[in-house]
């Protein structure tokens, strides 16, 4: 039972859908966030902005 | 139905090429995540969404591109960006390009009602593999607008 204003998960748990697409994408960020070209404090300004755009809470 | 990827009918796999190929880690990674995004999605769904994002990004390229093998007709491109009207698309593909186009324009404003409505049609599992699908396909159409837009990864300044 949620209490009122919290947010329903929008897909049941334990559903992680298609495993070679999730790795593919976790490989291809991974790849991403280890690039050095950009300092530490300005990759971590752009993650904390896509975060939010993407309304993500994790 | 299998899509053909090495025809590179978008050349969005070339611009990428010319501007990460020096970082092999990358290019390699994104084309993986590419082609598993395509087997991991019904081609025609996944086509419907490239092509209606490209379309609202401004990417002319891919909007006007064809994905060889995935099974859309003339008259379904020639319609996308009417697909609530036309009568060449049913309630399964309203409900993905619907989705579709929140996406892109505010993917944080999606509502419940919109994710319910692609799941009453591809069904939890389904709806995990077409975001994760379509965040490669977007955001691919994304680097490359942007990257054209700064005068990078043309074919002539390779």
């Amino acid at each position: 039972m949620s209490r009122p204003g919290e947010r329903q998960a929008r897909i049941a748990p334990g559903r992680r859908g298609n495993e070679v697409l999730r790795r593919s994408l976790g490989a291809w960020q991974a790849a991403v966030v280890r690039l050095e070209a950009l300092d530490p404090q300005t990759t971590e300004m752009v993650r904390l902005r896509c975060a939010d755009h993407h309304d993500c809470h994790t | 139905m299998t899509v053909d990827l090495d025809a590179d009918a978008t050349g969005t796999t070339a611009v990428i090429e010319r501007v990460v190929g020096h970082l092999p880690d990358v290019a390699i990674a994104l084309d993986a995540a590419h082609r598993a995004a395509w087997d991991a999605v019904e081609s025609r769904l996944l086509e419907l969404c490239r092509v209606r994002a490209a379309q609202l990004i401004g990417c002319e390229a891919e909007a006007e591109a064809r994905t060889p093998g995935c099974g859309l007709a003339a008259d379904d491109y020639a319609h996308i960006a009417q697909w609530p009207t036309a009568a060449c698309f049913d309630a399964r593909d309203r409900a993905v390009l619907a989705w579709c186009e929140h996406y892109v324009i505010d993917v944080a404003s999606l509502t419940d009602e919109q994710v319910e409505n692609v799941k009453r049609f591809l069904g939890d599992d389904g709806v995990v593999d077409l975001t994760n699908a379509f965040l490669v396909i977007e955001q691919r159409q994304r680097l490359r607008t942007l990257w054209e837009r700064l005068g990078l990864g043309r074919g002539d300044r390779s």
